[in-house]
């Protein structure tokens, strides 16, 4: 193994994630910037992840709140605020538990999503510093989440049909959960990168 | 001993590994958690009733409910082979719209099965039905029920309702028989995966589409997710390639009933699953048709609706008898059959 494989290995995590970037004039420093494809991935993840790990406690109510709580918590982590990732989680989680049991009795429980993504966005606004991205992220949250909520469980019932597979078409609510995170995160990710960035003097906004 | 400052962060051959650990991990977790397991259909102990080796098939005529049920019970040879098998009971009605008999089982009938039961020994006889979904308000599991009054009077009768999400993939296991020619699994309710002793009540309808009638293995199209039922439909809703007819079998094959019991003092003619489109009731036909064969009995109500109906004839349900009695769930032909025909 030469030296240039074997230092590439021997790369640390935090590097491995947040490359260094090499700046206009020339300089190496550390990436600050959101990694994109990592919050859209953390997003789906964490969501899916949640919605699976809620499965162990019951059905539709505590699939919806660990899908939910996840993802606020891999948003809080993603923006590096631990403190805040959990007490997003836990109003989240609250949230849209509430809009669960408020749902099975009026119209549809498929209502805590949207109010999720809104609780979400408020949430995760905080980590914002200009007020442009913060309402932006905060209108468009709730919109965010209920459209990746329906394009992942649409995809996944295309996908069921298409293999003609129940097994796909059980976790159609699983796609919709993955769907959530993933377009949610996503619009943080880049709400943070087209409107939060900062203008440092002599560099790009 | 190690201490804080042997601590080494993790490098980048660690963090693939660690995720590749992780990855595996999560996968088994997300099998489980999304109960993806497919197991074999359950085992099921052979036809409690049959009589010289043969499967008896019981058809009771008369109109005074309750006397049909016991001298149909007696025929039967009375419920003790359905007691040795254990001593709870789940019923298996047929709630598929809120329409009252004989497009839904009559709640009458079932609190009449319940009570024998319970005299020949059975300590709680419950009724499954598995439609709506709590993902839509306005339509619970329990709706048709409610809205027929069903829910009620079974309760105050002493049979507990057991109305579940059709489409909640928790409630569901997968099951699958390596004869099906049709290699995909089939979700079964784990409630009738589970139950030692399962009693199923069909009503004989005319169904348009790819069933034609519905009996005996059409109704197990309630036993299932609803995603099976979906994809079925999309498949080969109109029967044309034969898969919706296979698959009926199928259906039936994940639940196989101990002991089948038709309602057919009235059935449903020309046209159902539901009242409209043509559909009528023919009333008068004042029977019962009691056996452990689900086959055999489907065979013989198939006979019997094609007297009624000229729209339909036996050979529409040939192709499902047959793919049944293939499976070995029962005897398509009648003549394997002990078949006992008495009046009360």
């Amino acid at each position: 193994m030469n030296g240039v494989v074997r230092s590439a290995f021997g790369t640390r995590m935090w590097a491995f994630l947040f490359p260094a970037e090499i700046s206009g004039d020339g300089t190496r420093r550390q990436y600050r910037g959101r990694g994109v494809l990592l919050w859209f991935v953390a997003g789906l993840l964490f969501s899916a992840l949640g919605w699976t790990a809620g499965g162990f406690l019951g059905s539709w109510a505590p699939r919806t709140v660990c899908a939910v709580a996840a993802t606020a918590l891999a948003l809080g982590l993603l923006n590096r605020r631990p403190g805040v990732a959990i007490v997003g989680a836990v109003i989240a989680a609250v949230v849209s538990l509430a809009a669960v049991r408020i749902g099975e009795s009026f119209f549809s429980p498929l209502l805590a999503w949207p109010v999720a993504g809104l609780v979400i966005g408020v949430i995760g606004a905080f980590a914002f510093r200009r007020r442009r991205a913060r309402i932006a992220f905060i209108v468009s949250a709730p919109f965010l989440g209920s459209i990746g909520f329906l394009a992942g469980m649409i995809g996944t019932v295309l996908a069921a049909m298409g293999l003609e597979d129940s097994r796909v078409l059980a976790q159609f609510m699983l796609g919709g959960a993955g769907g959530f995170g993933f377009l949610l995160l996503a619009g943080a990710a880049i709400v943070g990168r087209w409107l939060d960035a900062v203008r440092t003097a002599g560099g790009k906004s | 001993m190690s201490t804080f400052s042997d601590f080494k962060p993790l490098d980048r051959r660690g963090f693939l590994r660690l995720g590749a650990s992780v990855l595996a991990t999560a996968s088994a977790g997300f099998a489980s958690g999304c109960g993806l397991a497919t197991r074999p259909c359950k085992s099921v102990p052979p036809n409690p009733f049959v009589s010289d080796g043969k499967p008896l098939l019981v058809v009771v005529e008369g109109e005074d409910m309750g006397a049909m049920l016991r001298r149909g019970i007696e025929a039967l040879g009375g419920l003790d082979p359905l007691a040795k098998l254990g001593r709870e009971a789940i019923f298996r009605g047929n709630y598929v719209m809120a329409q009252p008999y004989p497009v839904t089982t009559d709640p009458d009938f079932v609190l009449a099965v319940a009570a024998e039961l319970k005299h020949a020994g059975f300590s709680k006889s419950s009724l499954f039905d598995c439609t709506g979904t709590r993902l839509a308000a306005a339509l619970p599991p329990e709706h048709f029920m409610q809205r027929l009054g069903v829910l009620d009077k079974l309760t105050q009768g002493g049979v507990p309702v057991l109305a579940r999400d059709s489409l909640d993939p928790d409630e569901f296991v997968f099951v699958r028989n390596p004869a099906w020619p049709i290699a995909k699994p089939v979700a079964v309710h784990r409630i009738l995966d589970e139950a030692p002793i399962v009693v199923s009540f069909p009503v004989l309808k005319r169904h348009r589409g790819g069933a034609n009638f519905s009996c005996c293995l059409k109704m197990h199209f309630g036993s299932v997710a609803m995603d099976d039922r979906l994809l079925i439909h999309k498949k080969d809703d109109g029967g044309r390639l034969g898969l919706f007819q296979q698959r009926l079998v199928h259906f039936a094959d994940a639940v196989r009933p101990q002991l089948n019991m038709v309602d057919a003092r009235a059935i449903l003619t020309r046209g159902g699953p539901g009242l409209g489109g043509g559909a009528e009731i023919v009333r008068g036909v004042n029977k019962f048709i009691l056996s452990g064969d689900m086959v055999a009995v489907d065979s013989y109500c198939a006979r019997l609706l094609a007297q009624h109906d000229r729209t339909f004839t036996f050979d529409m349900a040939v192709p499902a008898l047959q793919h049944a009695a293939a499976l070995g769930l029962g005897k398509a032909d009648l003549d394997a059959v002990r078949i006992v025909e008495i009046h009360a």
